[in-house]
């Protein structure tokens, strides 16, 4: 188990008359190598739920163990360092963390901050620029003068140059085109497949979640209300009413197809379907 | 960040929250001059009493007001340092080695500390009462007899309200972004001289990046939806003064009377 969360709460500004309770008692356990959705609605908490992976945040009670360590309440936590290396958190709109002059600069930022000497740091940069799918003669260039998506690539090309163990975007896809979010999407994909990376992901798409995750975790007001593999997930329909989840588009069709008597098996492909509507035709 | 009191608006519904804008800000700058009379501790025992009387009135708590005040504790400290060598009047308080404090170095702090301190309640409780659009409101107001003049009341109330309105906007984006370099390794309190700068870089950097963007998103936003500073325009919250108006001018009017009294005649 590379994450557990022991009975978390967490409250934003206690004692004041804008305290608020983002986490509630939150017992949940992630998984090692393993791409893991986390869903739910606007304010159910999953932003603040991230920030403790890194200690960004740290709970108000209860605690969190994450790679051989523990994060308890009340405890002042030493050498938040090594934990921050690995485990490397893409906030929303990371693009808005770019500063240097160089986005050769820019992505040795991290490592360099985490001990890599100014070689070392450079050869991570290159490494990480081409895994987001941009060449090397991008290295000298200012990060402020690319368009908005190649930006969010060389956000996170600075995580990725950090070589974190375990991933944690917040919606990195959010105001990306169809073709950008493919790209993103696959980057993630390989990084876990090739590479073995852990990856937990913030995402509203129901589609992604279908094609790329393997597991699911709903949180709802503060309090985890589901998890699951993905298929079965999707197989919850009163749990996906309840929450306004909008299935993608693939279970939709097979709900309908369900609703006129023709079963699809277990399966959530376009191929399956088709062979479903082939021998419902036939008969 | 989140944790600044200094300046920020607490939601409550008390007589004071309701009171006119024009009515607090009047009174503010009434009792702001009120503080600057060297009417000595007892004048300063009077405002403190009445004011600190009308902050729990318009219930503010104690820590909330110590809160706003901790940014001045820097300056105190310097003050007193600076008082100590310089001023070489009253009695000896005592010798370190044979260099000697005198107790009108202690009392010159005390004087400016109660000044101050007394101008932050006073501006807090403005503040702390009063919602940043209504208080805008009410400087447009006051200013609004200056535009005879040609001062452009309007457009500086505007540019008040533009900025009170983007505080709370940049908080929140320093936050993020802070968090964002924390968790590529940026640590604001360890490190070298050279590492501070870095981090403090890859803090403003971004703010000032973001914060031109949302100038000029704002910009266009106000231009498309035809704004025009010169046009003349009806108001969604009309100012309505009432006798307790009144009465908090008059009260704060008061005091400064009783203050330059107490100055210049006794």
């Amino acid at each position: 188990m590379s994450v557990k969360f022991n009975n978390v709460t967490y409250e934003y500004s206690p004692n004041s008359p804008f305290a608020y309770v983002a986490l509630e008692d939150i017992t949940l356990k992630l998984p090692e190598h393993k791409i893991v959705a986390i869903v739910g609605n606007t304010g159910s908490g999953k932003s603040t739920l991230i920030q403790h992976l890194n200690a960004l945040l740290k709970p108000t009670k209860g605690s969190i163990d994450i790679l051989e360590r523990t994060i308890k309440a009340e405890e002042k936590s030493k050498d938040l360092k090594s934990l921050r290396k690995s485990v490397g958190l893409v906030f929303q709109f990371p693009e808005y963390q770019l500063f240097e002059e160089t986005i050769a600069k820019d992505l040795c930022f991290g490592p360099k901050n985490f001990g890599a000497t100014e070689e070392e740091a450079l050869i991570k940069a290159k490494k990480a620029l081409l895994q987001v799918g941009l060449d090397h003669s991008y290295l000298e260039r200012s990060p402020f003068e690319l368009s908005g998506g190649q930006k969010r690539r060389v956000a996170i090309a600075g995580i990725l140059a950090m070589d974190p163990e375990i991933l944690v975007l917040d919606e990195p896809t959010a105001g990306l085109d169809p073709q950008g979010t493919k790209q993103m999407m696959s980057l993630f994909n390989e990084l876990n497949k090739k590479h073995k990376k852990t990856i937990y992901i913030v995402t509203h798409d129901m589609e992604q979640v279908l094609q790329y995750c393997d597991e699911v975790v709903v949180l709802k007001d503060g309090k985890v209300v589901h998890q699951s593999d993905t298929v079965t997930f999707f197989t919850k329909r009163e749990l996906l009413e309840e929450l306004h989840i909008a299935p993608p588009q693939i279970i939709k069709a097979k709900i309908l197809l369900e609703e006129h008597g023709i079963k699809v098996g277990k399966e959530n492909s376009m191929k399956a379907l088709v062979d479903a509507i082939v021998k419902g035709v036939k008969k | 960040m989140k944790n600044i009191a200094l300046g920020r608006y607490i939601p409550l519904n008390t007589p004071f929250h309701r009171l006119d804008p024009r009515a607090k800000i009047l009174a503010m700058f009434i009792t702001l001059i009120a503080v600057f009379f060297p009417a000595g501790f007892i004048g300063y025992g009077i405002i403190g009493a009445v004011v600190l009387g009308c902050i729990f009135a318009a219930g503010l708590k104690l820590d909330f007001l110590i809160k706003a005040m901790r940014p001045m504790v820097f300056m105190l400290v310097f003050l007193l340092v600076v008082n100590i060598l310089v001023i070489k009047t009253g009695d000896i308080l005592f010798n370190i080695g044979s260099f000697a404090v005198h107790i009108d170095a202690i009392t010159q702090t005390l004087y400016i500390t109660v000044r101050l301190a007394l101008m932050i309640m006073i501006t807090t409780l403005l503040t702390a009462t009063t919602k940043p659009l209504d208080l805008t409101l009410g400087i447009e107001f006051l200013l609004t007899p200056f535009r005879k003049v040609g001062f452009p009341a309007h457009e500086i109330a505007m540019m008040i309200s533009i900025a009170l309105r983007f505080i709370p906007t940049l908080i929140e984006e320093t936050d993020r972004i802070m968090k964002a370099q924390t968790s590529r390794g940026v640590d604001v309190e360890e490190g070298n001289l050279k590492e501070k700068i870095m981090a403090i870089l890859s803090l403003i950097v971004p703010l000032f990046v973001s914060a031109f963007q949302k100038a000029e998103d704002l910009a266009n936003a106000m231009e498309a939806r035809g704004y025009n500073p010169s046009a003349k325009r009806t108001r969604y919250k009309v100012l309505k003064w009432r006798m307790s108006d009144s009465a908090i001018v008059v009260g704060s009017l008061v005091i400064c009377v009783a203050c330059g009294m107490v100055a210049f005649i006794l």
